[in-house]
């Protein structure tokens, strides 16, 4: 750029001043935006803006600055030479050539515009693409190969059209999107993510049900037109164990098939209770058999070997690896967001509020309304919040010590409540077992039997509210009184689970009585029989003898099933019998009865209804081994509780006056149901690798050795193999092969801390470079203007 | 499948789908809306030509008033953004390229893009305080034409105080303006959106 020297100045008339002005403004914008070209694209819509921006403000005589403005466009023509409907190439260019320019009208910018910005970002890629194609094409061609790779690629063609249609079938189905159009257009996104959450629970347990059918449920249902008893793995030293496991399970079939009075009352009861003629069915442990088939084929001399503990053990291996691996890959998309919340000074808390405020979704008069509400509220309550963290700042240390010793004695309540619930819920399961052999009629036995798991749900249903009237009086921060009440009620849901589990573990393996009429040799000079503790009553009676626990799995796998069904039956009971009537009560006579209105309608709130779910999905991820027929289960009841919830938010809950980050509740949901997985996978675990299996059902019933754990399947079948595989897995079981793996990946993740932290210390940098650069910029035209203003003064001198 | 081929020739819908971020289905069913918004002035025959899907429009006071636009407050300013002449007419083109950019396929850069524009009440391509103090005012409150009773409960039409409203305008500035211009460029804009969470989620419609 040249500056006009200080003997042209009288020569100089104001407009060249202010065109070599304009002239270095403009270079000088387009300089800095050069800078922030981080794609091409975007600089191409930096320019889309600077160029509209230039042209409205520039005089139509500043050809200059249009004809800067064209050679940068150019550059550009390639992606609008493609633009079906917009502006002519060919024109566009007759006009790059000819010095007579005249600015495009406003519509063909425009039009220009949108198809920059729409096609920049899809068909550029695809354009590349085709002309690749082309190239490729015109080759082939000429090639000698021609015939079988076209045929090759229009399969593929064929194939991927066909997927096309196939998707394009399933979205004219129209099935969830419909119902998640009605969910967000009520009550915005953040509630229908759990929504989603629970489809996403609904395709898992369904994949989940899909390995144990090809794994577990066929091969069981083709054995069952052999005999009754079966042929074993070949073991050494089976032979003596083969024998007690047939008297063991004859004795457990004995008990099955009793003869009773045939009534209707006790087939409910069955049902109810998964005893008597349920037991003997898939839905439970005991009915799967330890068989190897082989299957003589007449074609082919080939003997199919399927072994059935083997495949038991291994498909409940697999199912939980790929949940995990499903958790984990949902929760990565999600925590990339979370992370920022962490960093509370990146956080654009206003800006989020503001721009990503308003839930474009929302088609419904009275949810926008709402929504204005809740932004308001939300506001509100962040000013609230900084007043009040200024506030708490300024404490006086007497306040604060006071203010400590309330929160320590309210954490001491929360310690005790918890304490004494999971107390509550050991007495029941020990009153179960000490009457699983009392003489009770039928009804008392029914509701012993179902005490443990309404224990649970009572508690699980008043406790949470406790804790949040108490996360009240602590006056912590509204956000982190939320999460401290959630991950109480977490706690207590999950941990409820685990002690009915521990219980009965105690129960069922340690304290039994010693039996007086074993079938298999009295080996053992302990109160354990064919595997289970509890194998005798004390008094014969007929009616009694279906109440002993003959097979301890599938006795831990009917208190699931109790569980499962309790489950169903609260959220059910309490919809129909608590939340619409008091919709209706509150509908008719809130304007007579002030209480009535205060208390107002039913909240539909986000965290405890995840907590209901998860807590449905831990059941069945916990009773999955004990239960197999219960992931379907599951399947379906999740399916229901989808409607059952649907229509709970749209006929009878209002929505709720707190904001949920859509975001953030995803990856919530994904967290509390990371954390319960992993508990369960530690303690099935741990059972697999310890416990003792009985010797009178499933599919382990065939101890290979004295101290026969159901792991130990898996380790006979690797001693089955020839010694160099063989060698190959026993080297991962030592030390030489944990030690060094763990080190590896100590030093990978501090490897990546190492780099984040980098990251983050360049955006700082680049935070920095920015804002000085706008400095830059805004003393260099300073200068400009104070050197302009001097040439002026001068002239006018 | 059979009349799907006659409003839109093969081509039409090739450019369609490659345009934006919808399938052929889609396509169709927006039509079906756009013709649903007045029917006498939509004809189905002269889709197929290319001129008319750009030029037919529709006004702006039918286009308000369909359920998706309906109840947003915003609903003026994504007409303006989105019509070829500021005026919130639409043609089919324009109808389906919002359509798109709200879908839920659109990425995050196309949605900054137009949330920019539409957040730029006096079209200078900043967002000053002005256009930011707009914004939150049409966030919290809005106009009602009607009482301000909703099912039978009286809801308080209540607004943020003139310090309040300063305070989170400062805020925003201060989290977003790297340049300390006391406005917002687009680059600015793009920036601080890409780390809030909840806008993609949130500008999103579903038709």
């Amino acid at each position: 750029m040249s500056l006009p020297l200080k003997s042209d100045t009288k020569h100089l008339s104001e407009s060249s001043l202010e065109q070599s002005t304009k002239k270095v403004k403009s270079i000088l914008v387009h300089s800095s935006k050069v800078q922030h070209q981080r794609k091409s694209t975007r600089h191409q819509i930096n320019l889309a803006f600077q160029k509209d921006c230039d042209i409205q403000s520039s005089s139509p005589d500043n050809v200059d600055g249009a004809k800067y403005i064209v050679s940068t466009f150019s550059s550009s023509i390639d992606v609008i030479a493609n633009c079906n409907e917009a502006v002519d190439a060919e024109t566009l260019k007759k006009e790059n050539e000819t010095n007579d320019f005249r600015l495009p009208s406003f519509k063909q910018r425009m039009q220009r515009m949108q198809c920059l910005t729409l096609r920049s970002f899809k068909a550029k890629q695809e354009r590349a693409q085709q002309q690749v194609a082309q190239r490729v094409r015109t080759i082939i061609q000429l090639s000698e190969t021609q015939s079988c790779i076209n045929y090759t690629k229009r399969f593929l063609k064929g194939i991927k059209s066909m997927f096309d249609a196939l998707i394009d079938l399933w979205y004219r189905l129209n099935f969830w999107s419909q119902q998640f159009r009605e969910i967000e257009g009520h009550f915005g996104i953040a509630t229908s993510t759990y929504f989603r959450f629970t489809r996403w629970l609904v395709n898992l347990n369904f994949m989940v049900f899909f390995l144990y059918l090809c794994f577990i449920y066929i091969p069981q249902l083709s054995y069952n037109n052999l005999s009754d008893y079966f042929t074993v793995v070949n073991d050494t030293g089976s032979g003596f164990f083969y024998n007690k496991m047939v008297l063991c399970s004859k004795s457990y079939k004995e008990k099955l098939t009793t003869r009773r009075a045939n009534h209707h009352w006790l087939t409910f009861l069955d049902i109810a209770q998964g005893t008597g003629f349920l037991e003997n069915t898939m839905l439970f442990y005991g009915f799967y058999s330890n068989l190897t088939v082989s299957l003589h084929n007449d074609f082919s001399s080939r003997n199919v070997k399927y072994n059935m503990g083997l495949g038991y053990l291994l498909t409940v291996g697999i199912s939980f690896v790929v949940v995990f691996i499903m958790i984990v890959r949902k929760s990565s998309t999600t925590i990339k967001e979370t992370v920022m919340d962490f960093d509370n000074t990146a956080y654009p808390l206003y800006t989020n509020a503001v721009f990503g405020g308003w839930d474009y979704c929302i088609n419904s008069e009275k949810m926008s309304v709402y929504k204005q509400r809740i932004i308001y509220n939300e506001f509100k309550a962040t000013l609230w919040e900084v007043k009040m963290k200024k506030k708490r700042e300024n404490r006086s240390t007497r306040e604060k010590s006071k203010l400590y010793l309330k929160r320590l004695i309210i954490n001491l309540v929360v310690l005790a409540l918890l304490v004494g619930s999971f107390y509550t819920i050991y007495l029941t399961t020990d009153y179960l077992i000490k009457n699983q052999t009392e003489n009770l009629s039928e009804f008392n036995f029914l509701m012993v039997n179902y005490l443990p798991s309404i224990v649970i749900s009572i508690l699980n249903a008043i406790v949470p509210e406790i804790f949040w009237a108490l996360s009240k009086v602590e006056e912590y921060s509204n956000s982190f009184a939320t999460h401290i009440t959630i991950v109480r009620a977490v706690f207590l849901r999950l941990s409820s689970v685990w002690v009915l589990v521990v219980s009965l573990y105690y129960r069922l393996h340690y304290k039994g009585r010693k039996p007086m009429d074993c079938p298999e040799e009295n080996m053992y000079n302990v109160t354990r029989c064919c595997g289970n503790t509890l194998w005798e009553s004390i008094i014969e009676n007929d009616k009694l003898e279906r109440r002993t626990v003959k097979c301890w799995e599938s006795y831990v796998g009917q208190q699931f099933y109790k569980l499962c069904i309790t489950d169903f039956m609260s959220v059910t009971l309490i919809v129909l019998s608590i939340k619409i009537p008091r919709r209706i009560i509150h509908h008719h006579l809130q304007h007579r009865i002030w209480v009535i209105k205060k208390l107002g309608r039913a909240k539909f709130d986000l965290p405890l209804q995840v907590l209901d779910i998860v807590y449905s999905q831990t059941v069945c991820w916990m009773g999955m081994f004990f239960n197999p027929l219960l992931p379907a289960l599951t399947f379906i009841k999740v399916f229901y509780f989808f409607f059952l919830k649907k229509f709970e938010l749209l006929s009878v809950a209002e929505a709720p006056q707190i904001a949920y980050r859509a975001s953030r509740s995803y990856s919530f949901f994904q967290t509390v149901l990371l954390v319960s997985f992993i508990i369960i996978t530690c303690l099935l675990g741990y059972m697999i690798g310890n416990l003792k299996p009985s010797m009178s059902c499933g599919p382990f019933r065939v101890y290979s050795s004295d101290e026969f754990v159901m792991f130990d399947v898996v380790t006979n079948e690797i001693n089955s193999w020839p010694t160099v595989p063989q060698k190959i897995v026993r080297y991962f079981e030592t030390a030489a092969f944990y030690v060094p793996a763990f080190l590896i990946s100590l030093l990978s993740i501090y490897y990546y801390l190492a780099v984040t932290a980098g990251y983050k210390k360049m955006e700082e940098l680049l935070k920095e470079q920015l804002k000085s650069e706008a400095h830059d910029k805004q003393f260099l035209l300073a200068r400009v203007d104070e050197i302009i203003k001097r040439g002026q003064w001068r002239q006018e001198d | 499948m059979g009349n799907q081929e006659s409003i839109f020739s093969p081509q039409q819908l090739e450019a369609y789908q490659d345009c934006t971020y919808f399938t052929k289905q889609d396509i169709i069913r927006i039509f079906k809306r756009f013709k649903e918004i007045d029917p006498s002035r939509i004809q189905q025959s002269k889709m197929s030509n290319l001129h008319y899907c750009q030029s037919e429009t529709l006004p702006a006071d039918k286009l308000e008033n369909i359920p998706e636009l309906r109840e947003n407050p915003f609903r003026r300013r994504i007409l303006e953004v989105f019509s070829q002449d500021n005026s919130g007419d639409l043609a089919f083109d324009d109808f389906l390229n919002m359509f798109s950019v709200f879908s839920e396929d659109a990425p995050r850069e196309i949605k900054a893009v137009y949330a920019f524009k539409i957040y730029d009440f006096d079209r200078d391509n900043t967002l000053n305080k002005t256009d930011l103090a707009k914004t939150l005012k049409t966030l919290t409150q809005k106009s009602r034409d009607q009482g301000d009773l909703v099912d039978g409960e009286n809801i308080e039409q209540s607004a943020l105080t003139e310090t309040e409203e300063n305070y989170i305008l400062e805020q925003v500035l201060k989290e977003a303006d790297l340049d300390d211009n006391n406005e917002l460029s687009y680059i600015e804009f793009e920036h601080v959106v890409s780390r809030a969470p909840d806008f993609l989620t949130t500008f999103h419609i579903r038709i």
